[in-house]
């Protein structure tokens, strides 16, 4: 069986070479049977790829230790749930993950395309291939997944694996972590089609914004799997790894947050060329490195280039992905250059106040945080290579530099929306900014009284008053329309006004999302620790809290044994419950870990860790977390999210159209019926 | 008369808006208001403690600091964190307990590239990226603001919308001749 996988790959690969032989070969011979063959040989591609990962899936489930990426990443003990995530934990299986993931992308993408864009698909399927054939590449050649182990037996070699497996990393034992990699893949493998499009489109010389539209969809889901991903990734962060933190600024956390910068930035600069045909070659720029960023984001997780707590697997497959990523840019650099004059754009400005200065800011803003991470990630390897002197850039130095910038892009979104298109008048500002620019001052000058007196907070708080008020009042402004028109409440003419301008208001939901978060994010400023060794009996305080250490227990199961603390937690005299955090060593690796206990509330978070075992053996280090405000960042999140799905639902009034223009093409083709039968009548 | 008073109350809110603005800001840079109460707690020595060993990477390969190190029984933090308590238990300054690991592990203990030599350039680039972006998408509005008409004029986007609207109507006698013109194609 696995040799009809391993073949089912290879076959997929000579598949990818020749749709993308064909594909260009039918375009530029005009065979339009070869091009159909190439739009076929891709939906061949998807079975061949789905019969390779279906059976890497049935091996992890059965446990067939003969192959080396089940005996590496999955143990007999293991639950079945985290057995089929296993598959994206080694390198074998996340590169066939991405391989799959791109094949359904490029089916869909071709199936969905092929008639309304006859001139560009030839080339879309080709770029889609070259990017499909590199990871199939390294699938065949580099990381196969279906390798056999073998052992000496009678001094012959035999196929033959171990009894059980080496177990899967216990840190990627968590419901999240297993949703957590096929999302961050999404959204770096969605990328790939916008991607394609906009090369096909500099290739072809076609109409400046039709990929464009064709790819909106794609883009904003890809930015939507991609934002997913990195929740998910800082839930996982915050709940399992037991520091108390979300965001560590690790080397792998920013490669997932770089092309999500870029891409951001692209979703807004977008809309410029969308209504004034303006930063054609920049939103070029912008699509090619997110998607350059997203192969790179592959690259530093799989070819540990950087130490990380995230990098799980790791390769030799370095030099293969630098070299695709040269080839890539350079030639997507080269066309961009020879297309220049073909991108030419509308570049006139009606005013410095208007939504596209905004436009333009936000950008450089978004830009810069992208720029600031990557320049901190590559610096230590940068540092070694010119002064042979190794250097670590940790958190300390990322929130120097990204917490300013962030602010700006904070106030940004508070006031770049509410700037008209083309110009805005004086007085359109001052109706527009008035109310919350008071009432963020009220804000902060509450916070200040309080006691809040450091600057980023307070400017933080500000901002997040300031940017929330400016959504309210859009929303309120448009609902109070059409709730006096209509004679609905407000909240159902908040719901109207939506439905009618979908990517609008959605977009303000999701920028209230962000609001939310950078809530969060500022209530690590009010952050308190403590760590004390306890027996039990033993109490410990912190903040207004009394921590009661009950019994320390140990228990066990086939996957990993447990040693339990149990801790009463009191404000005062009231007793707040029961928090119980673990530290597990896992049987098949051998690998501790800890199991937070986190009591959440929308204020604060009382974060538990069980640390281990003082030098005596009979102390329990234990270690406990006041995270103020946390809890904003998972429900901003979820609203981020929500406000993305919004924007993918077309308008009302789009819908409308639409069906409009439908009648409208039902009519005329009746009417063009109807004068043909005259004709012939006549005749 | 109502109007009228309503767009006063408005003109005197938006008079008051800067001196508002003004008054919290010179309140706030003098430290006016009262001063809260601080979340922390802890002893002079456990806060010394996590001062140190926030200032202090793990050499685990984990990227975290010294004080956040999540893995279980890590024989690097633990063996930082024992030095530190030590060192502070002996009154040493954090200075000198910070210099003592550079000593012993080099420059890559500590969280941040040292601010000397080429390690400056870590510090610079970001914030030379953001001048120079900043300077590059001044100029590119100031450019798109002055952008030249195809007679060689220098124009805003206020002139051309000005220049619209001062231009001259078409002669009624040619919107007359197109309009028989194309009544004349409606009849075909």
């Amino acid at each position: 069986m696995e040799i009809v996988a391993s073949f089912s790959l290879v076959l997929a690969f000579i598949l990818a070479v020749y749709s993308f032989a064909a594909a260009l070969t039918g375009d530029w011979a005009g065979k339009e049977r070869l091009l159909q063959s190439s739009y076929r040989a891709t939906a061949a591609l998807w079975v061949l790829v789905t019969v390779a990962i279906g059976f890497l899936v049935y091996s992890l489930l059965t446990d067939d230790f003969r192959i080396a990426a089940v005996a590496s990443h999955s143990n007999r003990a293991l639950p079945w749930f985290y057995k089929v995530t296993a598959l994206w934990s080694g390198q074998e299986g996340s590169l066939l993950f991405w391989s799959w993931l791109l094949a359904t992308f490029s089916v869909v993408a071709v199936w969905l395309n092929r008639q309304k864009h006859r001139a560009m698909m030839p080339y879309v399927v080709a770029i889609l291939m070259v990017v499909q054939a590199f990871f199939l590449l390294l699938n065949v050649f580099i990381a196969p997944p279906f390798e056999l182990l073998a052992m000496s037996l009678n001094g012959e070699m035999v196929v033959r694996g171990p009894l059980d497996g080496n177990g899967l990393n216990p840190l990627l034992q968590y419901p999240a972590m297993a949703i957590h990699p096929p999302m961050l893949y999404l959204g770096y493998v969605g990328f790939s089609v916008p991607f394609a499009f906009a090369l096909a489109t500099l290739i072809t010389k076609q109409a400046g914004e039709k990929w464009i539209e064709t790819t909106r969809r794609w883009t904003m889901v890809a930015w939507l799997f991609l934002s997913i991903g990195i929740f998910l990734g800082a839930h996982w962060a915050y709940a399992v790894l037991g520091w108390g933190g979300y965001w560590g600024w690790d080397p792998v956390e920013n490669a997932s947050l770089m092309p999500w910068f870029t891409g951001t930035a692209f979703l807004h600069s977008v809309m410029m060329q969308e209504k004034r045909g303006m930063m054609k070659v920049w939103n070029m720029v912008l699509i090619f490195s997110t998607f350059f960023l997203c192969i790179f984001g592959t690259f530093l997780t799989r070819s540990g280039i950087v130490s990380s707590v995230h990098a799980f697997a790791q390769s030799p497959i370095g030099p293969f992905f630098v070299g695709f990523l040269g080839a890539g840019i350079l030639f997507s650099g080269w066309l961009l250059l020879e297309r220049l004059d073909y991108l030419k754009s509308a570049s006139q400005l009606d005013s410095m106040v208007s939504r596209e200065s905004s436009f333009l800011f936000n950008n450089l803003l978004l830009l810069a945080a992208c720029f600031s991470v990557l320049w901190g990630t590559l610096f230590p390897v940068i540092s070694e290579a010119v002064q042979d002197v190794k250097i670590s850039v940790g958190a300390p130095f990322f929130n120097k530099v990204n917490i300013p910038i962030g602010l700006l892009l904070l106030f940004l979104t508070g006031v770049g929306p509410l700037f008209a298109w083309r110009k805005t008048s004086l007085a359109s500002l001052r109706q527009n900014f008035l109310l919350p620019g008071i009432i963020s001052l009220i804000v902060g000058g509450v916070l200040f009284a309080i006691g809040v007196r450091d600057f980023y907070p307070q400017v933080s708080f500000i901002l997040c008053a300031f940017v929330t008020m400016t959504i309210f009042m859009e929303f309120f402004r448009g609902s109070r329309v059409i709730a006096q028109k209509s004679g609905v409440n407000l909240l159902a003419a908040a719901v109207t006004l939506t439905q009618r301008n979908t990517r609008r208001y959605g977009g303000y939901i999701v920028h209230f999302g962000i609001v939310l978060m950078f809530i969060g994010f500022t209530g690590t400023a009010f952050n308190n620790e403590k760590e004390q060794e306890m027996l039990p009996g033993d109490k410990m305080e912190i903040g207004s809290y009394t921590l009661q250490l009950r019994e320390l227990r140990m228990s066990d199961n086939p996957n990993y044994s447990v040693q339990h603390a149990e801790l009463e937690l009191y404000q005062g005299d009231k007793s707040l419950g029961i928090l119980r955090p673990e530290r597990r060593l896992y049987k098949a690796s051998r690998q501790p870990t800890t199991e937070v206990a986190i009591r959440r509330r929308v204020n604060e978070d009382f974060y538990l860790v069980f640390s281990g075992m003082a030098d005596d053996s009979n102390h329990a280090v234990i270690s406990a977390h006041i995270n103020p405000l946390v809890s904003w960042i998972w429900i901003g999140a979820f609203i981020y999210v929500l406000g993305t799905g919004v924007t993918l639902i077309p308008s009302l009034s789009a819908q409308r159209h639409s069906a409009h223009q439908g009648r409208e093409s039902h009519a005329h083709k009746k009417e063009v019926q109807q004068q043909d039968v005259l004709v012939k009548t006549v005749s | 008369m109502r109007i009228k008073k309503k767009f006063s109350n408005r003109m005197s809110w938006s008079r008051q808006f800067p001196r508002v603005c003004t008054l919290y800001l010179l309140a706030f840079a003098l430290g006016l208001f009262p001063a809260g109460s601080s979340a922390q707690d802890a002893s002079s020595d456990e806060v010394a403690f996590r001062r140190v060993s926030n200032k202090l990477m793990c050499q685990c390969g984990c990227n975290y600091m010294v004080l956040s190190c999540n893995h279980v029984d890590c024989p690097s933090a633990t063996y930082i964190r024992r030095t530190i308590k030590t060192s502070l238990s002996e009154g040493k300054s954090d200075e000198v307990i910070i210099a003592g690991f550079v000593q012993e592990y080099g420059v890559r203990v500590l969280p941040e590239p040292p601010r000397e030599g080429f390690s400056w350039l870590a510090w610079i680039m970001p914030f030379a990226g953001l001048g120079l972006g900043a300077v590059a998408v001044s100029y590119v509005i100031l450019l798109w603001k002055r952008k030249e008409t195809p007679d060689g004029q220098s124009q805003s986007g206020d002139a051309e919308y000005a220049d619209s609207a001062s231009r001259p109507e078409p002669p009624a006698q040619l919107v007359e001749k197109y309009r028989a013109q194309i009544d004349e194609e409606f009849r075909k």
